[in-house]
């Protein structure tokens, strides 16, 4: 009886460790198989069926190598991919934003991949985005490859600028300010009936407020990142002028996120947004008639919000695992996928090689690369999320509910990223 | 414990010495063996709680203490993660929040579980549909029926949006609306939380004697008064418990604010769970994170304990 308790006891005991335990090395290779990658992104809009049946055409083309991909929406995926790769558990391949860079690399999970552009490596540079090839180094270190490029343009649509009497899109901002305010219905009887000039999202979104503070000479933060602009005159002057137009003349609900913006678009309910080529899919289903121009100039000069989306490699990947990586970027990036890829998405192709008659077939695609001086919002540094998340978003919110005065908050902000700056 | 009574009162019954020592050795030899074999049996629980509880509030504790931003150097920093909290703005507007959530929310769901209660311990026509439709948000994951309440009062698309605005009333730009954002997540909160506390003062009313409320009517007592003096009472160790559990998920508050407000607008509604969860998972400052994580405990235990010394003198048995 004490045996049987005994051994009954340890048995449970040894059951609970194993249940503790986390599985086996599942990722390595075995040594006859074809060696399986793993690779996160967060295409999960209408991009996505184009760049699964991508990443499925690159695993049926050959034997060795077998792409495992993930996409979940990327304020999650960036939520899980530190603590995976905290825990040894991280892709091998991670699609991210060129901002994020920084925070990844400076903590060591992401690899160098300085050899991607030797003369006996997968990729040309002169045939990618310069941009981008740029945005992948970080302290003189090459840490990624292209994956899609871009800029945000001005969507606009057709019925709600007719309606209007406006048959033209606006040239230049101040134009932008008053089409909006003159196509802006808002009805105090039904919310839910109001239709807006301009959507103008301030949080997880292509963020349209650079680019309106670069047209009229302010800014977010310097150009090598190492102050603040947003508390210079022109930044406080070009704040305000926004911030009258919005809760004076309603041309924007405030506080929209991204996805509330392009619903209002989708919907029919704003007349126009400035986003990236994804959302041109969504508006053909909807059936709203729109156009794409590039987002209109200031006093001071015109930028398009640049958006690009590059691959990199996990630290801890074994060389079979660096090989497949390498070959599926040098697939990636051939004149066949980037066709298919800028056709199926509206992206404009990855090569500058790819001739426009090739794209015919998505005119979309064509406009977007009419872009007029893409410029990136990201500074290149490690502390950008944060900064951008409890400081530039919140007092850009606090601005536009009217919850303090203009320059005060942008004082207080810029203050406040000077001294986080100064002490990284 | 039983097994030491019964010892004790053999001791008393007392016979001859020798006899007596010998008994109580075996008994000795067999009560170590049950403890030898009891804790056996708990060690794979204790094992478990040990590595996913123990060792991560340990860690935590030590982490706090630490400079931890998942670079190559952690130092140890003192008491600092703990001064700079004193300072820090965005702290104590979490602090007030949380303050302001629970003792909005706490009560509110606790009263309204006890008058749901009252009204559906009565035989009614379709009670057993009424309490299920109270227990129903419970049930579900409050992710998602966040997600559905965001659309619902959505100021664009929202229908409830479109009913309350054909009512006149207007809720402005919804969730987007600091004003409108922090009474929204409590509403949820408190439609969540209600049917649970619900079915704690449903089973703490059924277990009331029958003979105790028929004797006060014999005596005549009003409604109000038999409320107030027999089952009020009666129900205090239920209400000791959802008063400390209202309390303890008022603090805890997360879901439906990270999915409706994400802390917005401009921290408004964010609480100390979602503070600790964006400077953890978010900025990845781990040693301020455990360090608001631990004041975050102590909290919660010292009002857990107020509580419970508060109630436990109100507990009454007829």
């Amino acid at each position: 009886m004490r045996k049987k308790t005994l051994v009954a006891a340890i048995t449970l005991c040894c059951a609970s460790l194993v249940a503790c335990s986390g599985g086996g090395d599942d990722d390595a290779a075995s040594s006859d198989g074809p060696v399986t990658i793993t690779f996160w992104n967060g295409f999960t809009s209408s991009d996505r069926p184009v760049l699964e049946r991508l990443v499925e055409e690159f695993n049926q083309s050959q034997d060795d190598y077998t792409v495992d991909m993930t996409i979940t929406p990327w304020d999650t995926m960036y939520q899980q991919l530190m603590p995976a790769y905290q825990a040894g558990e991280g892709p091998t391949l991670v699609a991210m934003d060129p901002a994020r860079l920084p925070g990844y690399a400076t903590r060591g999970v992401l690899a160098p991949m300085d050899d991607l552009y030797q003369p006996d490596g997968p990729l040309d540079p002169e045939v990618l985005p310069q941009a981008s090839v740029e945005a992948t180094v970080f302290e003189d270190t090459q840490y990624g490859a292209p994956m899609s490029a871009g800029a945000g343009m001005l969507y606009w649509n057709k019925t709600l600028f007719a309606n209007a009497g406006l048959t033209e899109p606006p040239t230049t901002l101040e134009q932008m300010a008053d089409y909006a305010a003159q196509i802006t219905r808002i009805d105090p009887a039904d919310e839910t009936k109001s239709v807006y000039g301009i959507a103008l999202p301030d949080h997880e979104s292509l963020s349209p407020w650079p680019v309106l503070l670069w047209a009229d000479g302010g800014g977010i933060y310097d150009d090598d990142s190492s102050r603040s602009l947003l508390a210079e005159p022109e930044t406080v002057e070009a704040m305000e002028f926004w911030t009258d137009r919005i809760r004076n003349d309603n041309i924007s609900p405030v506080g929209l996120s991204g996805a509330d913006a392009d619903a209002l678009l989708l919907g029919g309910r704003a007349a126009m947004h400035i986003a990236g080529p994804w959302l041109s899919t969504g508006l053909e289903e909807a059936g709203i008639d729109y156009g794409v121009v590039p987002v209109p100039a200031g006093s001071e000069g015109q930028f398009s919000p640049a958006v690009s989306v590059n691959i990199h490699l996990d630290a801890d990947a074994s060389e079979a695992e660096k090989e497949a990586s390498y070959a599926f970027l040098e697939y990636w990036n051939t004149t066949e996928v980037q066709t298919q890829w800028a056709v199926g998405t509206s992206y404009p192709p990855n090569r500058s090689d790819i001739p426009a008659e090739d794209l015919a077939e998505n005119p979309t695609s064509v406009a977007f690369t009419e872009a007029v001086n893409p410029k990136f919002y990201q500074a290149g540094l490690m502390d950008f999320a944060d900064l951008e998340r409890n400081v530039v978003t919140p007092t850009i919110q606090r601005i536009l509910a009217g919850d303090g005065d203009v320059q005060d908050l942008l004082e207080q902000a810029a203050e406040q990223i000077d001294g986080q700056l100064g002490a990284s | 414990m039983s097994t030491r009574t019964a010892t004790a009162a053999t001791v008393t019954s007392g016979p001859s010495r020798p006899a007596e020592r010998r008994r109580r050795r075996r008994r000795g030899a067999i009560e170590r063996r049950r403890t030898r074999a009891a804790l056996l049996f708990l060690s794979p629980a204790f094992l478990v709680l040990g590595v996913f509880v123990f060792w991560p509030i340990l860690s935590a504790l030590i982490t706090s203490f630490t400079n931890d931003r998942y670079l190559d150097t952690v130092d140890w920093v003192g008491l600092a993660n703990y001064r700079r909290l004193l300072d820090d703005e965005r702290f104590w507007t979490a602090l007030e929040n949380t303050a302001v959530y629970t003792l909005v929310t706490a009560p509110v769901s606790v009263a309204l579980a006890l008058g749901l209660a009252l009204l559906l311990n009565q035989r009614l026509p379709a009670r057993g549909l009424l309490r299920a439709a109270i227990f129903l948000p419970w049930v579900v994951s409050l992710g998602i029926s966040a997600i559905a309440w965001s659309a619902l009062i959505d100021p664009q698309i929202g229908m409830l949006t479109s009913w309350l605005s054909s009512l006149g009333i207007s809720i402005g730009d919804g969730l987007r609306d600091p004003s409108v954002a922090m009474p929204a997540v409590m509403f949820v909160g408190i439609w969540r939380n209600v049917g649970f506390f619900m079915v704690m003062y449903l089973a703490g009313l059924q277990q009331i004697p029958q003979h105790l409320r028929e004797a006060a009517l014999l005596d005549g007592a009003s409604a109000v008064k038999r409320f107030r003096h027999v089952t009020w009472p009666l129900l205090a160790n239920t209400t000791m418990f959802v008063v400390i559990i209202a309390a303890i998920f008022a603090f805890q508050a997360f879901d439906q604010i990270y999915v409706m407000t994400g802390g917005g607008p401009f921290f408004q509604t964010e609480t100390l769970v979602m503070l600790i969860y964006g400077t953890a998972v978010l900025d990845y400052d781990l040693g301020y994170a455990t360090a608001i994580s631990w004041v975050l405990v102590v909290i919660v235990l010292t009002l857990s304990l107020i509580q419970m010394r508060f109630f436990s003198k109100r507990a009454v048995e007829y």
